[in-house]
């Protein structure tokens, strides 16, 4: 039934036994006209719009919800399909056809109604464009941001860079390597340094176990024994190792080691790695040179020993039965006798003498200095009393000592020394009338120098280190009797003090000798 | 024999004899009995523990071949008859460490010997006289 009402009204649709629409009008031109122009006119533009809209969204690609773009293009077409046919019912009464059509429209506003009202939450959440705009900005305010950030990091990274570099070529320098080891992973990092140490290509992967296996076999079990005490005790570790690096060769190094925490729990380690195979080969060296040199010290010892026993044994023979001799047999021989008698006497002290100034010189090396504070003038008042039984002493000698400071030294050594100066002052002044030795002390520097002047013979300045050394004398034993030893004697104790000697000297005027201690 | 004042042990020649030339210049009537080396002087000890006539003194030289002084020093002191006796070591020798060890060992004195043979006998004969007087007021 309603299917057939359908039927025939579909049928109907250009139906045109109605009056045109112009009739309505009366046909009034004006009426007409203006409803007709009026109608085609905006038909013209619904047509319009809906291609600009589909072309709009065409082009759009991003646009949001295009079903109802879709839907209004739709919809002002089926508006200006309703203007078209008021426009043609002026003259062709379709008025079933103009019903279709407005009912079409109607579906469609009303289609287009729903679908606005379903996505209008949706619409709304689209921004506006100046929302769309604040959020740009900010997009790029940010982006910026980060630019900045990236190039500042950059900038890190490449301080960083030169930063590693410069800690790599530091330790090059330095023959320095610092490493690290985690336990939990049980690896190791090293440092350039450590690699070339090793004789390995940087950055090769490495664990603890490996470390430790370069080190020299001897070496190994403390080396285990130290990280295990880092690991249980804590300790910290700065030894003395030799390594045996890729090739084969053994290298001296020095490392040092300290635990890393973790919640007071040690972690793993760090420390370093210094290559100090040259200081540690010279040291060696020079440990055995000075081994090679205590050898040949003890056998200088043990000759000198034998010298002071078998040596003087012939001299005391020859010494004594000269002068036996010359007790009681002098009335034996004549004059000349006498006088060759006289002379292996003497040559027989002298030579007991030197021997026994070799010996005294040869102990001085040897002997331990036990050094106490020393009163110098009491010291000087004690030599003088001693120094008046010297051969050389008679009564033109004047001793004038002056007030002197105090010092530290080996005093029995010192006293041997300052006897020997004195001594010395006046075996070189003998035959003048007038012997002045005065003694005095001067502080030049913060340091205490004293002085033993004399005015005799003087020597040549050009001779001022000549004196000092093992027989060395300037002048004939004929003239000055002595064994050359007094002041090299002198001169070892003054160095043994860390001290220094020297003088100054005139020929014919004096000398003046200073030490400092 | 009679009256033993002085045992020497030393066993250069040379010296024994300047010691005894000394000895003899300064108490002509002393008695002396020279020793060659270490093992005489022992032999010496050993066999004489039971003599009525004690030296007075013992002069002993400290290098001497196979035993040293220090050895018989070491060894005659250990006897009951000797331990008292006094011992003056004669050297060569200012070696600090052997005159420690001779006073270590019970020595009573100790003579570095000189070159100078007058200075060996003022020496000597001074020791000798000493112990010699020092026994003899014991003995009265």
């Amino acid at each position: 039934m309603y299917f057939l009402w359908v039927l025939d009204f579909l049928k109907n649709l250009t139906n045109d036994r109605f009056m045109p629409h112009g009739m309505c009008y009366q046909w009034q031109a004006a009426t007409l006209w203006s409803n007709v122009i009026g109608d085609s006119i905006t038909a013209l533009s619904y047509f319009l719009i809906p291609a600009f809209l589909v072309y709009f969204v065409s082009k759009r690609k991003n646009i949001e919800m295009k079903g109802i773009f879709v839907m209004f293009a739709i919809f002002i077409v089926s508006c200006g399909a309703v203007h078209t046919i008021s426009a043609v019912n002026v003259w062709i009464p379709y008025y079933n056809l103009a019903g279709f059509m407005k009912l079409t429209m109607a579906f469609v506003s009303m289609a287009t109604l729903a679908l606005l009202y379903i996505n209008m939450p949706k619409a709304l959440l689209i921004p506006s464009p100046s929302e769309l705009q604040k959020i740009n900005d900010q997009l790029t305010a940010e982006i910026e941001e980060k630019n900045r950030l990236q190039k500042e990091l950059v900038e890190q990274r490449e301080q960083l860079q030169k930063t590693v570099q410069l800690l790599n070529s530091t330790q090059e320098a330095a023959n320095i390597g610092s490493w690290k080891v985690d336990f939990n992973t049980g690896k190791s990092i090293w440092s350039n340094q450590v690699y070339r140490i090793h004789g390995l290509d940087i950055g090769a992967p490495t664990i603890l176990k490996d470390g430790i296996n370069y080190y020299r076999e001897d070496f190994r079990d403390r080396v285990n024994q130290v990280i295990e005490e880092a690991r249980t005790e804590g300790k910290s570790w700065d030894e003395e190792w030799v390594l045996v690096d890729i090739t084969g060769k053994e290298i001296w190094v020095r490392t040092t080691g300290n635990p890393t925490y973790e919640n007071d729990k040690v972690v793993g380690l760090e420390g370093l790695i210094i290559d100090i195979d040259q200081q540690k080969r010279a040291a060696i060296s020079l440990e055995e040179q000075a081994i090679e040199l205590q050898e040949s010290n003890d056998e200088l010892e043990s000759f000198s020993y034998s010298i002071s026993h078998d040596m003087r044994a012939p001299l005391r023979a020859i010494n004594g039965y000269a002068e036996i001799l010359k007790e009681d047999y002098s009335g034996a021989l004549d004059k000349e006798g006498n006088r060759i008698l006289g002379i292996i006497h003497s040559s027989a002290l002298k030579l007991g003498e030197l021997i026994d100034d070799i010996l005294a010189f040869s102990r001085l090396g040897r002997k331990e200095l036990s050094k106490s504070p020393i009163k110098m003038n009491s010291l000087f008042k004690q030599l003088a009393e001693e120094i008046s039984e010297s051969k050389y002493w008679n009564e033109n000698v004047e001793i004038d000592v002056a007030k002197l400071p105090d010092s530290k030294g080996d005093e029995a050594m010192l006293k041997q020394a300052i006897y020997n100066l004195l001594e010395n002052a006046m075996k070189y002044s003998s035959g003048k009338d007038n012997i002045k030795i005065s003694v005095g002390a001067e502080t030049k520097a913060g340091e205490k120098i004293y002085f033993i002047r004399d005015n005799g013979i003087g020597i040549n300045m050009e001779y001022k280190d000549k004196i000092f050394g093992v027989f060395q004398r300037l002048h004939s034993a004929k003239a000055y009797e002595g064994t050359g030893v007094g002041l090299a004697i002198v001169k070892k104790i003054i160095e043994r003090h860390g001290g220094e000697i020297w003088l100054e000297s005139e020929e014919g005027k004096g000398s003046t000798f200073y030490f400092k201690l | 024999m009679k009256n033993l004042d002085i045992v020497l042990i030393e066993d250069d020649d040379n010296d024994a004899e300047l010691a005894i030339l000394a000895l003899k210049k300064s108490i002509p009537t002393v008695e002396i009995i020279r020793l060659r080396d270490g093992e005489e002087a022992i032999e010496f000890f050993e066999q004489n523990g039971e003599i009525s006539h004690k030296p007075k003194l013992i002069l002993l030289d400290l290098k001497m071949p196979k035993i040293d002084g220090l050895e018989v020093l070491k060894k005659i002191r250990s006897y009951d008859w000797v331990k008292n006796l006094p011992i003056v070591m004669l050297t060569s020798s200012r070696e600090h460490k052997d005159i420690v060890e001779s006073y270590n060992l019970g020595i009573n004195s100790y003579v570095v010997k000189p070159v100078s043979f007058k200075d060996f006998a003022d020496t000597i004969s001074s020791i000798g006289r000493y112990w010699l007087s020092v026994n003899e007021e014991s003995n009265k």
